[in-house]
């Protein structure tokens, strides 16, 4: 059975060529751009994997993860941030978030979370 | 209030209110009137009528009309009478008088008559009530006569008030001046020479000029120097007046140092508050385009991951992707740099003392910074805490301490020192209360310094005056962003030439 991977990002070419990739390898990729909806298909489906946006218009991450985290306390979730240092990044680490990855990021690391999972 | 006097007879007290100028024009007045007799050309202007409307027309409440006692018509007056007769009349210039009576010397040309009740009717100015000279200045004691005595006006004067003659001798002075001027009671103001007073002789020959010219100098800034040498932004207001054939200058002095200084302190503030301003705009600027630029990095890094995960392995073509991938992971590392300078940090202040963290900070960064036994750390010797963020404070420290290094490059020691105080010199500053005491720490080279032009641009995310591609430029700038977010103060002494002294105020 494939492992399901949900990805959150309000740019839409890192959506894209992560899909690309990761299908190719055999994940079932899911995404979304608007951080609300993704949210929504968090709560309504179980994922292998999420990965989540930071700084996007909608909501942020922070808050996406915490909503997540709430109502699935066994989700696990990545995110992805373009400044480790960003206050966004500690809360969302802090409220449950399994690691962080910097973008432009190298697809090894998500690679290797998803095998350990 | 005691009067220094020199020149035994007359005595005057110069006021800047309006009821003594009243008197004392009504004095002026008198003798002038007597000049005016003693006048063979009553068309001269001489400085005398120069006084007489400048005082006599903007100064004295009383109604005054100048009369041409030849034809009846009103040359002259001064506002009062203008209110009086009737607003918005705009001249009274060329009207008939009637009903005023004539001096005691009717046969001077021009009147000065003063009144209490007038009517302008069908055009002709009817004088129902005038006012005898004497009862005009409200002191039946001040006659024409008894003016020239000289009294003790108004003894509680409360401006420094001094009379000299135009080639520096004090004549006269009151207690308040003395004071402002730091002059011993017992000095004899004989040996004074009045000259000495005036911080640039520019300012004074000035001022004698306008004396001269305008008989009336009314709040002119002046720079005075007191017996000790210390000098003072004054206010002066001073006339000149004929004693015995000589002409007398006497003047008030405002002190105005206070006022001057709030202005400074206004116009420092608003340029630091402006700065502020300017920098924040920079920085939303540079976090929006940073931000921007980044998502599309990572677009571009995706799709090259993905051709590269595509390619076979021994495709030419990897080659060139792999150089799009370290095109972008170099673009990355410019925008890390320019994000970790503008800030979304981490913050997580923690209470302790500075001095020995310093020292800690330096001694662990002692070879990379290359400042082994190039440096001196002189404490305040106080164990006060104050609370700061320990990574952030650290990258502040080996900042500075690298931009100190590099300026003495190794000639000479960089002193590191700390103490609790009032924040000065200030550059920039996001304390609540500048007045506030606090735990500062400062880097003090003796290198070059900055020139005035680099100062203004130095927290400016990129501007850097080292070379090119050093991958300077965002050190102060993320010194910058790093003492907002601790609300703290940078202070920043620059001597070009002669060296630079940069200081950190954590408020406590």
């Amino acid at each position: 059975m494939s492992k399901k991977i949900l990805a959150i990002d309000d740019e839409v070419s890192i959506l894209e060529a992560l899909k690309t990739i990761l299908d190719d390898m055999g994940y079932l990729v899911t995404t979304f751009s608007n951080s609300i909806d993704g949210e929504s298909a968090a709560l309504t489906e179980d994922y292998d994997l999420i990965l989540c946006d930071m700084r996007m218009p909608e909501r942020n991450g922070a808050e996406v993860t915490r909503n997540i985290m709430a109502k699935k306390p066994n989700a696990r979730i990545l995110i992805i941030t373009a400044f480790p240092g960003d206050p966004l990044a500690r809360q969302s680490l802090d409220a449950g978030a399994k690691g962080l990855v910097k973008k432009p990021f190298e697809i090894g690391k998500i690679l290797s979370f998803l095998r350990e999972g | 209030m005691l009067m220094k006097e020199i020149i035994s007879g007359p005595v005057f007290l110069l006021r800047a209110s309006l009821i003594l100028d009243f008197i004392l024009v009504a004095v002026i007045c008198c003798f002038l009137i007597i000049e005016r007799i003693k006048c063979k050309n009553i068309e001269e202007e001489s400085s005398h009528n120069k006084i007489f409307r400048s005082l006599i027309f903007k100064k004295i409440p009383a109604n005054l009309i100048m009369v041409d006692s030849r034809t009846d018509l009103v040359v002259d007056f001064n506002q009062a009478a203008l209110n009086h007769v009737g607003e918005g009349r705009g001249s009274l210039t060329g009207i008939k008088c009637e009903n005023y009576q004539s001096g005691e010397n009717s046969h001077q040309h021009f009147e000065l008559t003063a009144f209490e009740d007038a009517e302008l009717l069908n055009g002709i100015l009817m004088i129902k009530k005038q006012l005898p000279f004497s009862e005009m200045t409200g002191n039946s004691q001040i006659t024409k006569e008894s003016s020239i005595a000289g009294k003790h006006f108004f003894k509680d004067l409360p401006i420094p008030i001094y009379r000299s003659t135009f080639y520096g001798e004090l004549l006269s002075a009151n207690d308040e001046f003395l004071s402002l001027m730091e002059i011993p009671d017992d000095q004899n103001l004989e040996n004074i020479d009045f000259n000495q007073f005036f911080e640039e002789s520019i300012e004074r020959e000035y001022l004698y000029e306008m004396i001269r010219k305008d008989a009336i100098v009314k709040s002119m800034e002046i720079h005075f120097k007191r017996l000790n040498g210390k000098s003072f932004p004054a206010l002066v207001t001073a006339y000149s007046v004929i004693e015995n054939g000589n002409m007398i200058i006497e003047s008030s002095l405002i002190d105005i140092t206070a006022i001057r200084m709030l202005e400074k302190e206004k116009r420092r503030m608003d340029s630091l508050e402006y700065r502020n301003k300017y920098m924040n705009s920079i920085n939303e600027l540079a976090a929006g385009i940073a931000h921007d630029i980044n998502n599309i990095l990572a677009g571009i890094q995706g799709h090259a991951q993905v051709i590269q995960y595509k390619l076979e392995k021994d495709n030419p073509l990897l080659n060139s992707v792999g150089r799009i991938l370290s095109a972008v992971n170099r673009a990355d590392h410019i925008l890390q740099g320019l994000m970790s300078s503008i800030g979304a940090y981490d913050f997580n202040p923690v209470l302790q003392n500075l001095d020995s963290f310093l020292e800690g900070v330096l001694k662990k960064n002692e070879d990379s910074l290359n400042i082994k036994g190039l440096y001196r750390i002189i404490r305040m010797d106080n164990s006060v805490g104050v609370e700061f963020d320990s990574v952030l404070m650290e990258e502040v420290i080996i900042e500075l301490v690298k931009n100190a290094a590099a300026a003495v490059r190794g000639e000479q020691e960089i002193i590191i020192t700390t103490a609790l105080e009032k924040p000065h010199d200030i550059i920039s500053s996001f304390l609540v209360d500048a007045e506030q005491k606090c735990v500062s720490f400062s880097i003090i080279d003796k290198g070059l310094g900055m020139s005035p032009d680099t100062l203004e641009k130095v927290f400016i995310p990129y501007f850097t005056t080292k070379e090119f591609g050093t991958g300077a430029g965002l050190g102060l700038t993320k010194v910058y962003g790093i003492i907002q977010k601790h609300n703290g103060a940078i202070g920043i002494v620059n001597e070009p030439g002669r060296g630079m002294t940069v200081s950190v105020y954590l408020k406590l």
